[in-house]
């Protein structure tokens, strides 16, 4: 955590720098302000550096030394589950919210489960594409926020109109 | 005024006063979709009633989100709308120790009185605290914003200087986009969709929503399956009106807070609760679980932010100025109905106007008996094994962060906070400080270069007492907390006795 806590200091640093470089470049007063925030930063950043670089073994928060504690498989695990609401996004726009909702919310629910046992396994297949399709629903009859369409949503969309019409 | 108590209390303005606040319940509590979403979402169905039908079940909506928020920070520690923050605190803390319902029945009973205390002061006061509002002007709004920044560096438990350089770097995040004065793009990088910025909630839903999820899939992973927390006790009233009693002042203080800050315009209800928690932490220095559960932090919280809903509707009403970004839409829908927010409001549309506001004061009345009758199956949420959570979560915050302008964009924003929260967890640089910066820096930028192009010298602000009495509390606590902080520690007393 000591070279991590220095690190973030030279990446925040970065940030300023970046920013500085920047800012020097707007014209008139727009770039003052935040001018006068980065010099404000950059000395407080360069105070903390000084800290942090003197406390050799910093403090680790609860839900952080949790996180760094997890080995082997529950840690690949994990990483899985963040990874997948990374991707998720990517693939709404691809397929669309139905199929994709309904994927991710299987493999979400596989991967952070434990134990994993078969009943569950097939029934959380069920569960997301009915708990999807009642998100679909609601979304779409009841709170009107448009979702990510792919053929699915589309097809859905169609059957509603032809149910209301 | 009493015409309009009678127009308020018909069936079927009862039937959408009790419908607006089921729906912004639901709304408040998915985490993302806030009640200026729901309120915009559901201006044009109010098309098909008449204007005070459709304003008092708007004015449901709005309440009935503010409280609904509270519902998900109480129960997952994931504020479903960001005025819920504080509530989290207080609120999720009392869950885990196995009182959700207790907590979620005294949240309702904050909410309502707050909500019909707002209420009375709309009724009654309406013209006299619009008079108040147009006092303010830019010393005394840098002032206060100062004064709200002030109060949040202060009160964490964080080294100052940490706070403060999450302060900073909030500030500056808020002024990547379009320059409020001259619309010069600033640190945009050729992006268009810099131009305007990262969207607020997208931003709070990366710090509060998302970065939970990650959390609670590790919590799922690491205690195997089951159930997050014991729900508690089922039937918590007679404990609920108990500490309610026992705290009637607390309930006061908090209203006002919220009633005052609710009609300057543009201090939203987000804020407010962090300024009623500071508040009401100098009147109960001791509480040894303040910000870790406590019943009065929970209080002051919750009727703060519910007044604050009923004290933007002043200036609304009255003036035709939006307290909150909810209230802006508001008065859309008002302009909708053919109605000209402002002083003529009270001489040409009398008995609506006042249907309205009594229709408010029922729509809190329904959302304390929904609370406090609800909380019991609310606490149903805990039942729900982590990793089921942890999922919904996720899918929530993306919906949510996607619903907000029906962009990408805003996902990406969204996912780039979260990795920031965890980072900064991590690196002991705390959230909230940068959270208080993202919801205010634009306005505080704003108020800054009206001052500057205002005044001349600093001597000139002192004829403006408001604007003095914040920077002189502002300088007082930083200073004292500066000291408290470079002091030496004293010398452990010896134990007679050892």
């Amino acid at each position: 955590m000591y070279v991590f806590s220095l690190l973030s200091s030279a990446v925040i640093g970065a940030f300023l720098i970046l920013f500085g470089w920047k800012a020097s470049s707007i014209i008139g007063v727009a770039g003052t302000y935040p001018i006068a925030l980065i010099v404000l930063s950059a000395v407080l950043l360069l105070l903390i550096f000084v800290q942090d670089s003197r406390q050799t073994r910093p403090e680790v928060p609860k839900q952080i030394e949790g996180l760094i504690a997890t080995r082997g498989t529950l840690r690949m695990r994990h990483l899985g589950f963040v990874l997948l609401w990374a991707i998720y996004p990517f693939v709404l726009q691809g397929l669309g919210f139905l199929v994709s909702t309904s994927i991710a919310v299987t493999l979400s629910l596989w991967l952070v489960s434990r134990p994993l046992k078969v009943g569950f396994v097939i029934g959380s297949v069920a569960t997301a594409i009915i708990l999807t399709l009642a998100l679909a629903l609601l979304m779409s009859t009841v709170l009107y926020i448009p979702t990510p369409a792919g053929p699915l949503d589309d097809a859905l969309a169609n059957l509603l109109f032809s149910f209301s019409s | 005024m009493f015409e309009g108590l009678i127009h308020a209390l018909t069936p079927i303005t009862l039937m959408f006063e009790v419908l607006g606040v089921l729906i912004g319940i639901i709304f408040g509590a998915i985490p993302g979709l806030t009640a200026t979403l729901a309120i915009a979402l559901f201006v044009p169905v109010t098309f098909l009633m008449s204007p005070e039908n459709g304003m008092i079940m708007l004015s449901g909506i709005y309440a009935g989100a503010i409280f609904g928020g509270s519902i998900s920070a109480i129960l997952l520690d994931v504020p479903g709308t960001p005025a819920s923050i504080v509530t989290g605190w207080e609120g999720h803390t009392m869950a885990r120790e196995g009182r959700a319902p207790l907590a979620l029945s005294l949240a309702a009973m904050g909410s309502g009185v707050g909500g019909i205390l707002s209420a009375v002061a709309v009724l009654f006061l309406t013209p006299a605290l619009s008079s108040l509002a147009l006092t303010f002007g830019a010393p005394e709004y840098c002032a206060l914003l100062i004064f709200s920044f002030a109060i949040v560096i202060v009160m964490l438990e964080t080294p100052l200087e940490r706070n403060l350089l999450s302060l900073f770097l909030g500030l500056l995040v808020t002024c990547i986009g379009l320059d409020p004065v001259n619309g010069t793009p600033r640190f945009t990088f050729g992006s268009i969709d810099l131009m305007s910025g990262f969207n607020l909630v997208a931003v709070l839903l990366g710090f509060f929503c998302m970065s939970q999820a990650v959390f609670l899939g590790l919590e799922s992973l690491r205690s195997g399956e089951g159930k997050v927390l014991e729900s508690g006790k089922s039937n918590a009233y007679g404990e609920t009106f108990r500490e309610l009693a026992s705290r009637p002042f607390t309930l006061i203080r908090g209203s006002i807070s919220g009633i005052l800050l609710g009609i300057l315009p543009a201090i939203g209800p987000t804020t407010t609760p962090f300024l009623a928690h500071a508040i009401e932490r100098r009147f109960n220095a001791k509480d040894p679980k303040w910000g870790k559960g406590s019943i009065t932090g929970l209080l002051a919280s919750e009727s703060s932010i519910s007044a604050n809903v009923g004290g933007s509707l002043v200036p609304l009403i009255s003036l035709g100025i939006p307290g909150s970004g909810a209230a802006a839409v508001f008065i859309g829908a008002l302009t909708l109905h053919g109605l000209q927010p402002g002083p003529t409001l009270f001489t040409n549309d009398r008995v609506l106007i006042y249907t309205f506001f009594w229709g408010f004061m029922a729509v809190n009345v329904f959302m304390l008996l929904f609370g406090l009758f609800g909380a019991r199956y609310f606490a149903v949420v805990l039942k729900v094994p982590t990793s089921v959570l942890a999922t919904f979560v996720a899918v929530f915050s993306t919906l949510g962060a996607y619903a907000i302008n029906n962009s990408m964009f805003d996902v990406w924003t969204m996912l780039g906070a979260t990795a920031i929260a965890v980072w900064f967890r991590a690196i002991r640089m705390p959230i909230l400080p940068i959270v208080m910066a993202v919801t205010l820096g634009s306005l505080f930028e704003q108020q800054l270069v009206v001052l500057n192009a205002t005044y001349n010298s600093a001597v000139s602000l002192l004829v403006r007492p408001v604007a003095a009495a914040f920077m002189l509390i502002s300088v007082i606590m930083v200073g004292y907390a500066l000291y408290r902080r470079l002091r030496p520690a004293p010398a452990p007393q010896s134990n007679p006795g050892a």
